[in-house]
């Protein structure tokens, strides 16, 4: 869904960074972040978001490094990287009960499937 | 590696071209073997196939044209080869630009001892992809295993803002080259350099301040020897050709004398008239006046684009200017006393471009050198760090990936060479890695020395031991010049990547087919056009590239409603790829048709400048209606500009590629401006239309209606005054059409309302298809009418509008989108 | 003896050529007749063979045998073992089973056999290319869908294989209704459908597999009506393969039968935080987070917004950042977009009935509302459209992919209709009416495909009566009219 892709790749919850940092922090953990990515370490390899963990790639880094620099784009996500911490730690979501009885292969004793 | 690196930057200009490199603290422009900074973009195959580039090339342009191509830069992107007579061969503009940049390449060799493979070449800020494209294609032919293409404002902008001391502001990079023009407004922040916007007319340059001279001289030679040359005469070719070189060499002089004497290297020679030698004085003034038109066309796209991004003229901090026209000091002053705001000087407007694309391979990390022999001492460490870095602190991330002969190193830090700074002292982690933040001075080479420790203090070898990382002011990735999306059958735009999106890039999105793709056939294809540009309307923006998914090609029927998942990449390069994934068929299909800049076929050309005329004569005769005064000045212009595309046209039917080029783009734009102008008044009309609609229909229905008749229009009434608050043109559409329709089924009750009807159409049947059928059913219903049998006259008038011509139904305009 | 044999072989011939030159429309019933007839002579001939003691005569009667129950004969024997090409000329040649339409019933034959026999290419082609020749009936489309079946397009075999029941009349033999019923059951019930399985109408001709299948569905889900332990035994008896049905029998008789509980069952809203602003952002975490959301939550999570952009606090603080950061835009507007957005998305993926009452007229719902609305007609113009162009430059398909392009078109307008109530429904039912009229009308005068046109016009007039189109109702009438 889009709209879990909008959100999970938050600029600030890629690169780690609180609301406030400064365009000089943002330049920082983007270019650390794509050094650790490029040497591989698993330090760098995921990070969270209120919607569960993410895996952290060079493209969303450098995107949202890109974001950031514009000042118009920055206040568009600002309003949405006040939860830092995923939403499930705060409140699970209860498990939906499930659809109720599971199939029952019906299709071969009828002579429906191949042989 | 040892040494100073090799970071090349090229500018492939369309007059001339130059060749800066970087070593990590400065600049230095390359000369070429004539000890010149600049390299005319001229290409020359001689009837040996000898290739000459350059200024010896240059020499032949107007003596032996046939053999001799400039200007091809404008041509990138299209396929059409050129012919050079005497060899037999042909070149496509793309193998043109390798000549040139092969000669550019051999100059740094013969200057720094090295063949580069790996270079940055600037491209023009409006380029679209193919013509990317074909950039790219053209570095890979000149022998560059790597480049990467940079907008030539960012380009001139990283080369002032590196020699300039830091100073925070919007600033303005005015390029203005041989037949281009770009404007960026661009922001430094703390160093930190933004794109805040450009625009720019890729149809004015220096080659027109030449012509304006060439006029002025034609009229100057009709005066006192009677003759009159014209430049859309073939026969008087020769003489044009002479006076256009004479002119841009007065031109050039004028940047420093007061006063340039047009000489021409022999007599003119024109038909009828034999030969004669003008004596033709340019002065300053003259040349002013001839310049102003054209500056003024310029200033007024600075104006655009300041007002686009909301800043004053006077707040600009400065203005670069780049480019050879803006030699000319006359240039200079206009523009800096119409916007009020600094020059910055002391910076090379020739070969800023070049330079501003050296530093930029330093922060990609290009460098020219290629792999160097390895010398291994000690523990093998893969560092990441940025070679070029505006961060005062940045970080410095490793990690071991050998252990060599000796022990394993277990603590890190760095010690700046001139003692300045030490870091922390960092243990390696599980994985042998650390992120250790270093200290720079500003606007410096830094070196730091690695200091590796094993358990028990004991310092060990590294390898590389040390690191260097330049300050200075850099631009992050290179970012996309103008929005790529797919033009959806709704003429909407799915945008992949917006302007500014940094390269490379890659995003998916599913789509849903609207239309079946028939299996084994040959006519049945599914479109998905790709499209480049801001307008929210596919057929508004340029069609670079369609995936096509044909009959032939798929295993079974694919049915309307299926998802298509469409990946778009652009890589460094300006490459694009795209690969849609079917799931219904299980198939992949990564074909992308004609990544090119479709040729200005010049029927086509004309017939939409007829078309655009039309519209632009009803829109006007609408305007005066309605007295909309600022309207009617829009389409005063957009005549204007039409009247220029009809001279460009008749420039392109004489076989002048360029010209067909500019008409073709000229023409979109004025479709935009048309389009603007309409929807601006589709509001008020709409309006006009809702309240006639009510007025109407609500009658109708209160005499006619039924009782759920009326209940139903109350609630569209509701929904009408609904959408009208909202201002939804589409809303509001829809319901009066609802409106409409039952108001009719109301009017249909009326015993009236078919003699009527009947009469109208039987009015119309000379346009009938099938007139015999026609003149039957009209001598039908006149007998039912005579019965007042009024259900069958309304089974006849139905059946007579069968046979009268359709409305010319909306054409689609989608680039045929296949895809919602 | 020679006589004899020329007799046999002329007369096996001729019924063979009797049943294979039966057709549909003309004199139903007749071919059936004639054949049977012959054959009956044919028998009797055999017979007397056999009683003088002549073998030869047994193999008449085999071969007499198998031309009478051609179907049982194929069903039993050959379809089981994937032998499609004897099946399909067996059902071929006999002018009874399929209600006189003996030609789809040697398709469905031979997919079926096809089916079984693991989708060989040269079955499937074989089916296919006989489908797209015909004016196919209901039989075609059963063959049809039998072979994306066994091309593994499930998907497309259930909207095939399920619009069947459609057709009405002589299109649509007992047959063909039956097998495709039972189709429909079986692929349910494999998906653990249940409740779709639930909603077959068990009172129509069904066979005894489907009814017993439908039995336990409405066990497993509480639809009623409910079936006790005693009808579950029953409707199992009559199954001849019950023996493999067992250990569903006994599922179903252990599920307790309890009466289905409402479908909006009111979810705790998440922990009210002090700051709306935080309280939204947490309701939009769980709604984006859930898999299977509904309206409940969508509409706590509007409400939580409309509180935090209520929220003076929330709102100063916004747009004093967008002063800080020197940005052009209204801050609250874009937050607002982007949330608009998201609720669309959510709504529309989840396929959400967002109602049209009062209550969400105003506010962030009543915004998604209506967004959405426009969102769906839209692609609905964008769909009938492209079929309306298509039917203008009379691009045509193949018959059974111009029925899925209307049961697609029909679906889209059908989702859009159930996600936002009759408002949306007089809006989109014009765009939707007149493509798939002209459509019907190409099919009926020019491609003379009668049967699926007779189909579509029956959908539009009955869509024109619910959205109360005078004009439409007139206009389909007469066309049902005309197919009757
Ligand atoms: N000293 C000068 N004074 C005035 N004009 C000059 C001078 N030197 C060059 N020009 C003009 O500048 C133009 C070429 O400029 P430049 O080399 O910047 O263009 P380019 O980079 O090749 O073009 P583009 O940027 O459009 O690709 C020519 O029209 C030339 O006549
Ligand atoms: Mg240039």
């Amino acid at each position: 869904m889009n709209a879990v892709e909008r959100w999970a790749g938050n600029p600030f919850f890629v690169l780690e960074l609180a609301v406030t940092a400064s365009r000089a922090e943002v330049e920082r953990a983007g270019q650390k972040w794509l050094a650790m990515l490029e040497l591989g370490l698993a330090r760098a390899a995921i990070y969270t978001t209120p919607l569960g963990v993410r895996a952290r790639t060079p493209e969303l880094v450098r995107t949202a490094m890109a974001e950031l620099r514009d000042p118009e784009r920055r206040a568009g996500h600002e309003p949405w990287c006040l939860l830092q911490e995923p939403a499930s730690v705060i409140d699970p979501p209860e498990s939906t009960a499930s659809e109720g009885e599971p199939g029952f292969d019906a299709m071969g004793p009828l002579q429906w499937s191949r042989r | 590696m040892t040494g100073r690196p090799l970071y090349v930057g090229i500018d492939l200009g369309t007059t001339n071209s130059a060749v800066a490199v970087f070593d990590g603290e400065s600049t230095q422009v390359v000369r070429n073997a004539q000890g010149s900074p600049l390299t005319p973009s001229v290409v020359r195959i001689d009837a040996k196939g000898r290739v000459t580039v350059g200024s010896a090339a240059r020499r032949f342009l107007d003596r032996d044209p046939e053999n001799t191509r400039s200007e091809f830069k404008r041509l990138m992107g299209t396929e059409r080869p050129l012919p050079f007579r005497a060899s037999g061969r042909e070149l496509t503009p793309p193998e043109l630009a390798a000549e040139i940049l092969k000669a550019l390449r051999g100059d740094v060799r013969d200057q720094l001892g090295s063949l580069p493979t790996a270079a940055v070449i600037s491209v023009p800020a409006l380029f679209e992809l193919p013509q990317s494209a074909a950039t790219a294609e053209a570095a890979r032919l000149a022998g560059f295993d790597k480049v990467e293409l940079l907008p030539e404002p960012i380009a001139s902008a990283l080369a002032a803002g590196w020699t300039a001391e830091h100073g925070d502001g919007r600033w303005l990079v005015y390029d203005l080259g041989g037949g281009t023009f770009d404007v960026s407004l661009l922001e430094t922040d703390g160093g930190f350099l933004r794109v805040v916007g450009h625009d720019g007319d890729n149809f004015l340059g220096g080659r027109d301040v030449d012509w304006a001279i060439v006029d002025w001289a034609t009229a100057m030679i009709e005066r006192e020897h009677g003759v009159k040359i014209r430049r859309d005469n073939p026969e008087h070719a020769a003489a044009t050709a002479q006076l256009k070189h004479a002119a841009e060499e007065a031109k050039v002089a004028l940047s420093r004398a007061n006063e340039a004497v047009l000489t021409m290297p022999a007599p003119l020679e024109i038909a009828g008239h034999g030969a004669f030698d003008p004596e033709l004085v340019l002065g300053r003034a003259t040349l002013e006046e001839l310049l102003a038109p054209l500056v003024d066309r310029s200033l007024e796209v600075c104006r655009r684009l300041l007002a686009d991004h909301h800043t004053d003229p006077g707040q600009l901090a400065r203005i670069v200017f780049v480019g050879g026209p803006t030699v000319t000091p006359l240039l200079r002053a206009r523009v800096a006393q119409v916007l009020g705001a600094p020059v910055a000087d002391g910076l090379d407007p020739m070969t800023l471009v070049a330079q501003g694309a050296a530093i930029h391979a330093a922060t990609s990390a290009l460098d020219g050198r290629g792999a160097g022999p390895l010398v291994r001492r000690g523990a093998r460490l893969w560092l990441q760090f940025p070679a070029v870095c505006t961060d005062l602190s940045p970080h410095v991330v490793g990690r071991v990936v050998e252990g060599g002969s000796g022990p394993m190193p277990e603590r890190i830090h760095l010690v700046r060479d001139d003692g300045g700074f030490t870091s922390e002292v960092t243990t390696l982690d599980a994985e042998h890695a650390f992120v250790v933040a270093v200290e720079l001075v500003s606007r410096h080479a830094n070196t730091f020395t690695i200091v590796a420790q094993d358990a028990a203090g004991a310092v060990l070898a590294v390898d590389p031991p040390t690191v260097t990382i330049v300050q200075g002011m850099t631009i992050g990735d290179p970012p996309l010049s103008r929005s790529i999306g797919v033009a959806l059958a709704s003429d909407q735009v799915q945008v992949y990547f917006e302007r500014g999106t940094p390269l490379p890039a890659r995003r998916s999105f599913t789509h849903v087919t609207v239309e079946s793709v028939a299996r084994a056939s040959a006519d049945s294809v599914l479109k998905i056009p790709i499209v480049q540009g801001e307008h929210d309307r596919a057929h508004l923006c340029r069609l670079v590239g369609t995936l096509e998914i044909p009959g032939h090609a798929i295993a079974r029927t694919l049915p309307a409603g299926s998802d298509i998942e469409l990946t778009i990449e652009l890589d460094r390069g300006g490459r694009m790829s795209a690969r849609a994934l079917v799931p219904a068929l299980d198939q992949v299909f990564e074909h992308v048709a004609h990544l090119l800049v479709p040729a200005a076929d010049t029927e086509v050309l004309a017939a939409s400048l007829a078309t655009l005329r039309k519209r632009v004569d009803d829109l006007r005769a609408d305007a005066f209606r309605r007295g909309m005064a600022q309207v009617l000045g829009t389409l005063e212009h957009a005549e204007h500009e039409l009247a220029e595309v009809a001279r460009d046209l008749g420039a392109a039917l004489g076989g002048n590629d360029d010209a067909g080029q500019r008409a073709r783009r000229n023409l979109l734009e004025i479709d935009a401006a048309l389009d603007e102008v309409e929807q601006s008044k589709q509001w008020p009309e709409l309006e006009q239309r809702a309240v006639r609609t009510l007025t109407w229909a609500g009658g109708q229905i209160a005499y006619l209606g039924t009782d759920r008749e009326r209940a139903l229009f109350e609630d569209i009434a509701r929904a009408i005054d609904g959408a009208r608050q909202e201002r939804n043109v589409r809303d509001l559409q829809r319901q009066l059409r609802l409106a409409n329709q039952l108001g009719e089924t109301a009017w249909y009750r009326d015993p009236d309302t078919w003699p009527a009807l009947f009469d109208a159409a039987s009015s119309r049947i000379d346009a009938a298809t099938d007139l015999p059928k026609a003149q039957a059913l009209v001598r039908e219903g006149r007998a039912a009418n005579g019965r007042n049998d009024y259900a069958e006259l309304r089974r006849i008038t139905e059946k007579l509008w069968k046979l009268l011509p359709h409305d010319p139904s909306a054409q689609r305009q989608s680039y045929d989108s296949g895809v919602r | 003896m020679i006589v004899r044999a020329v007799v046999l072989t002329l007369g096996l011939g001729f019924a063979w050529l009797v049943g294979v030159a039966n057709r549909e429309e003309s004199r139903p019933g007749f071919f059936g007749l004639a054949q049977w007839l012959v054959l009956f002579g044919l028998a009797v001939l055999g017979g007397s063979m056999v009683l003088d003691g002549e073998l030869v005569g047994l193999a008449v009667l085999t071969v007499v045998a198998g031309l009478t129950f051609p179907w049982a004969v194929a069903r039993t024997w050959l379809i089981p073992r994937g032998h499609w090409r004897s099946a399909w000329f067996l059902v071929r040649s006999s002018a009874w089973t399929w209600h006189d339409d003996n030609r789809g019933g040697a398709l469905v034959a031979a997919a079926w056999a096809a089916v079984r026999a693991g989708g060989p290419p040269a079955a499937l082609a074989f089916v296919e290319r006989r489908c797209e020749r015909s004016d196919c009936g209901a039989a075609h489309l059963l063959a049809t869908g039998l072979v994306a079946a066994a091309r593994g397009d499930l998907e497309a075999a259930r909207r095939w294989i399920g619009s069947l029941c459609e057709f009405t009349g002589k299109a649509s033999p007992q047959m063909a209704r039956r097998l495709a019923l039972q189709w429909i059951a079986a692929d349910a019930a494999t998906r653990g459908a249940w409740s779709q399985l639930a909603q077959l109408d068990a009172d129509r001709d069904v066979d005894a597999a489907t009814a017993a299948l439908i039995a336990v569905a409405r066990r497993f889900v509480g639809a009623a009506p409910i079936p006790t332990d005693a009808e579950l035994e029953t409707a199992w008896r009559s199954v001849p393969q019950r023996a493999q049905f067992r250990a569903l029998l006994d599922r179903a008789l252990q599920h307790q039968a309890s009466p289905a509980a409402p479908n909006s069952v009111v979810r705790a809203t998440p922990v009210v935080d002090r700051d709306p602003h935080r309280a939204a952002l947490v309701a939009h975490a769980h709604l984006l987070s859930h898999p299977r959301p509904d309206r409940v939550e969508l509409v706590a999570v509007a409400q939580a917004w409309d509180r935090a952009l209520a929220d003076q606090a929330f709102t100063h603080r916004t747009q004093r950042r967008a002063l800080e950061l020197a940005t052009r835009g209204d801050p609250i507007e874009s937050l607002r977009a982007r949330l608009d957005a998201d609720l669309v998305e959510v709504a529309r993926t989840a396929r959400m009935v967002l109602g049209e009452d009062s209550a969400v007229a105003r506010g962030t719902l009543g915004r998604v509302r209506r967004t959405l609305g426009q969102r769906l007609l839209d692609e609905l113009e964008v769909v009938a459209d492209a079929l309306k162009t298509r039917v203008r430059t009379r691009r045509a398909l193949a018959i059974h992919e111009e029925w899925r392009e209307y049961l697609t078109l029909r679906g889209t307008y059908q989702s859009a209709v159930a996600m936002t109530g009759p408002v949306l429904q007089r809006l989109a039912f014009p765009c939707v009416n007149e493509s798939i009229c002209a459509l019907a009308v190409w099919l009926w005068n020019d491609r003379k495909n009668r049967v699926h046109a007779h189909q579509m016009f029956r959908w539009l007039l009955s869509e024109a009566e619910k959205c109360e189109d005078a004009e439409a109702i007139a206009l389909h009438r007469r066309n049902v009219e005309c197919g009757r």
